[in-house]
């Protein structure tokens, strides 16, 4: 299911990465955060991979300029952002999709407005099917909103051929964290 | 804004003449050509989905009030503030009222074919508010002055040219006649837009009764925007968007995406539960819903029911020998193609669209493509006949039984052996004193002959009957 | 020898009288024995296609009175079966609804009765020409028959080669045909113009609507292979 999943969001045009130990897949997020931020803001928002892998730490450590959604100056500064790293919920093999939860800590936002996003995926959360997908997220309290994100923003509004970037991130990395 | 169309015209007829004429609509439709593929891979490997799909249209509409009923309770139950809407102006006067007490002037739309239905762009314009379409084909046609052509990619009516045009105007700058650079231009140019608006209006693809779930797909991420940074969130929502439950979607969403580009699922999928909750920093504070009626709930009960499984797919135009021939504009309606030919007149109780439904050659591929087993060819012929009465929704007692059309005497001439050899005798003779060539002026008024002759030569008529030629074989 | 009542529709009857005598000689070539119901006059499809009910209903009981006293009915098109088979239990209720399924159920296209029924495809007939086949509307997607054509041309020795947008409409239509004109002609003009790109001598249809709105637009100007009746063709092709 993990190589299915890896092939189908490739399929997406989305980076793929791993599957990595936490660790290795710690230090690939944080390089990837450091090469998409050119300097700009890097968005980390409060899944709980995120603080298993001690994002905030190694970032701050690369010098990383943060902005977490309980920063003050949070939705002013969100627009000028250059990447963001989430977690997801779970990921499905069969589209190639993660699934993002609103709620606080991880706003709907965060994914969207920033030029890139990378993604941390833990393996265990990978789910074969739709049907499967839909039974887990439809279990228990529906949060406001669950974000469905296949890969890069994309048209084929033009002559039906697919452009890359329209008002979503230009780019989506999916880091699989193994076990 | 006045909605302009690329082929302007009074009738279908000419719509369509001025659509063949036009080189480069017709190269833009050739674009189309790619999506053939889609509708038969769909039937092909993906059966069984479209069986179940089919299936849950099925139970929908077998109880739309029941379910409508349940999805209101959920919403509310939700914090969403729900408005039953029967027509198009109370629809417009809603959102307009919400727009207002939000006070914000910037406006952003999702695309919803439903907000065009109700011409809702005009109406908060005219409101002073600035609604600005944020789907990148519908931006275009916005920019344009245009209606779109399509209910999936709504610029297919123009060239990459003519996309570029319409930008540098409004950009006051020439730019590349290049996707990238003119993705790129509207995207720099709508994101303030984005993150200014205080309002923000979505139609959605389905609304799922049991847990109030709007869901909404796109595959820029302009409905995430719509629906995650302004304060408000309007949905204008067709009644026939309801289903049952929340796990119906991982049947419904895949046929939507594959019937209407081929996708296993779009990019971007919102399955929105009421608006923001505490603690959350984006997402509206206040949640509306239009539930727009127009003519739908009463088709229940009546053969047209089966248009309301529509999930607004565009399979039928994909396929359509007419619609790729001609473009949606040569339509005039916001639903152009085999199912805007059904739900035009249907919605207008037969004020618009009323020739739409002679726009078929009834061939059929629009049945076969359809994801949810609507038999549109069938649907378009029935329209036909009761297009004829005063409302073909209900046209059963109106249109008379035993018409003293041509076509009643036809019937009841060729219903009898002897009246059939004799009227084809007449017709020989009227036929017979010359060859294929085009044929004479007083020929032409003759019912069908002009229609045929202004782009063929008229078959020549036998010389002597089938039957007459076997009874004296043996 | 099975016995065949021969619909030859009414645009056989009136215009191209040889392909009914070209369907029956094959219905004889694969040992039946034809017969023609004098009774007959026309399907109704034309009322259908007006929007005139009542008057298809008329002339499909006419129909089904003249051919439900035999066991099989065959008719050189595919449209005129598709009418009996789809829209005659939508035309009528009760007992007339199910003379019309029963009446169906015994109806068939000419190389639909070949092959699927008869199961034959070699008929005596030899052709040595380069063919295409457009597949009219109806035959291909209310009967379902897409095969049977190209196998017995392919067993007269044709070579069949397939145009791009086989399934695409001629354009001809019915009523469509008549009240827009000029765009049923644009689209006889593109069905012509992928049957010519496969360098065929002739396409091919099972069904005289299309055919004569296709010859009618070559008459016109509009180069292209021949459109001619698979019966045509096949019993040309008898020795």
């Amino acid at each position: 299911m993990v190589e299915s999943f890896l092939t189908a969001a490739a399929e997406n045009a989305c980076g793929t990465h791993g599957p990595h130990p936490a660790g290795v897949a710690a230090d690939v997020a944080v390089g990837l955060a450091t090469r998409y931020s050119g300097g700009r803001a890097v968005v980390l928002t409060d899944e709980a991979i995120v603080a298993a892998l001690d994002l905030e730490a190694r970032l701050r450590a690369e010098d990383a300029d943060l902005l977490r959604p309980a920063d003050p100056a949070w939705r002013a500064r969100l627009p000028d952002a250059g990447v963001a790293v989430t977690g997801c919920v779970l990921a499905v093999a069969a589209t190639g999709s993660v699934v993002l939860k609103a709620a606080p800590g991880t706003p709907r936002a965060a994914s969207l407005v920033p030029p890139a996003h990378v993604c941390l995926v833990r393996a265990a959360d990978i789910v074969a099917t739709l049907d499967d997908a839909m039974a887990r997220l439809g279990e228990g309290e529906l949060p406001s909103a669950w974000i469905w994100v296949g890969g890069p923003s994309r048209t084929a509004d033009l002559e039906m051929r697919p452009t890359i970037g329209v008002h979503g991130p230009r780019s989506v990395d999916v880091v699989l964290v193994a076990a | 804004m006045a909605h302009g169309l690329v082929t302007p015209g009074r009738t279908f007829r000419d719509r369509a003449a001025r659509a063949l004429d036009d080189p480069g609509l017709q190269q833009a439709l050739r674009n189309l050509d790619v999506r053939l593929g889609t509708a038969a891979e769909v039937e092909r490997d993906h059966r069984a989905l479209k069986d179940r799909a089919a299936a849950i249209r099925r139970e929908t509409l077998a109880d739309l009030d029941g379910w409508l009923d349940r999805l209101e309770a959920a919403l509310v139950a939700r914090g969403v503030t729900v408005h039953r809407c029967a027509t198009p102006a109370e629809a417009r006067a809603v959102v307009a009222d919400v727009a207002r007490r939000v006070g914000a002037h910037v406006v952003v739309k999702s695309k919803s074919m439903a907000t065009e239905e109700i011409d809702l762009a005009e109406a908060l314009e005219a409101v002073g508010f600035d609604a600005v379409e944020t789907d990148l084909g519908e931006y275009v046609v916005q920019v344009a002055g245009e209606r779109p052509s399509h209910i999936i990619t709504p610029v297919i009516h123009k060239t990459l040219e003519q996309v570029a045009t319409v930008l540098s105007e409004e950009a006051d700058e020439a730019l590349p006649v290049d996707r990238e650079a003119l993705t790129d231009w509207v995207r720099t140019h709508l994101r303030q837009r984005f993150l200014d608006a205080g309002l923000g209006v979505t139609g959605a693809n389905f609304a799922v009764a049991e847990t109030g779930t709007l869901v909404i797909v796109t595959n820029e991420g302009n409905g995430r925007f719509c629906t995650a940074l302004p304060r408000v969130h309007v949905a204008v929502v067709p009644v026939e968007k309801v289903i049952p439950r929340f796990t119906d979607l991982a049947t419904l969403l895949p046929v939507l995406t594959r019937s209407a580009t081929g996708q296993r699922l779009s990019n971007y999928v919102s399955m929105i539960s009421g608006p923001r909750r505490a603690g959350e920093h984006d997402g509206p504070e206040e949640l509306h819903v239009v539930l727009l009626d127009h003519g739908r709930r009463r088709l229940i009960g009546t053969p047209y029911e089966a248009m309301l499984a529509c999930i607004r797919c565009g399979a039928c135009l994909n396929v359509c020998p007419v619609y790729r021939r001609v473009g949606g504009h040569a339509y005039d309606s916001v639903y152009p193609g085999p199912m805007g030919a059904v739900l035009t007149p249907l919605l207008s109780a037969g004020l618009s669209g009323r020739d739409l439904p002679s726009a078929s050659t009834l061939c059929g591929a629009c049945t076969e493509a359809c994801p949810v087993e609507i038999p549109l060819a069938d649907l378009i012929a029935r329209l036909r006949a009761d297009l004829r009465a005063p409302d073909p929704v209900a046209p059963g007692s109106r249109r008379p039984r035993l018409r003293r059309s041509a076509f009643g005497l036809w019937a009841r001439i060729w219903s009898s052996p002897r009246g059939y050899r004799l009227s084809t005798t007449m017709a020989r003779v009227v036929g017979a004193t010359r060859g294929p060539e085009t044929t004479t002026r007083w020929r032409r008024r003759l019912p069908g002959v002009g229609g045929w002759t202004a782009s063929r030569d008229l078959p020549v008529p036998a010389r002597r009957r089938f039957r007459d030629q076997w009874s004296s074989r043996s | 020898m099975p016995k065949v009542a021969l619909f030859v529709t009414c645009v056989v009857d009136l215009v191209t009288p040889d392909t009914g005598f070209a369907a029956a000689r094959l219905l004889e070539a694969a040992g039946c024995e034809v017969e023609f119901p004098g009774g007959q006059t026309c399907c109704g499809q034309p009322a259908v296609s007006a929007g005139e009910p009542e008057a298809a209903s008329r002339l499909a009981r006419h129909f089904i009175k003249v051919f439900e006293p035999f066991d099989a009915v065959v008719a050189p098109s595919g449209s005129c079966v598709a009418m009996i088979h789809h829209w005659y239990p939508q035309l009528l209720d009760g007992a007339w609804r199910r003379r019309a399924e029963s009446v169906a159920e015994r109806t068939y296209e000419l190389s639909q009765y070949l092959v699927d029924v008869l199961g034959r495809t070699d008929l005596g007939a030899r052709l040595d020409s380069i063919v295409t086949v457009h597949d009219a509307c109806h035959m291909l997607r209310h009967l379902g028959v897409r095969d049977a054509p190209r196998a017995l041309l392919s067993a007269a020795g044709a070579t069949v080669v397939e145009m791009t947008e086989a399934e695409t409409c001629c354009g001809f239509g019915g009523t469509f045909g008549v009240e827009h004109g000029v765009l049923s002609g644009a689209l006889a003009d593109d069905k012509l113009g992928h049957a010519a790109a496969t360098g065929a001598s002739c396409v091919v249809a099972c069904d005289q609507a299309c055919l004569l709105h296709l010859e009618g637009r070559r008459r016109r100007g509009t180069e292209g292979p021949a459109p001619t009746h698979l019966a045509d063709l096949l019993a040309a092709g008898l020795r």
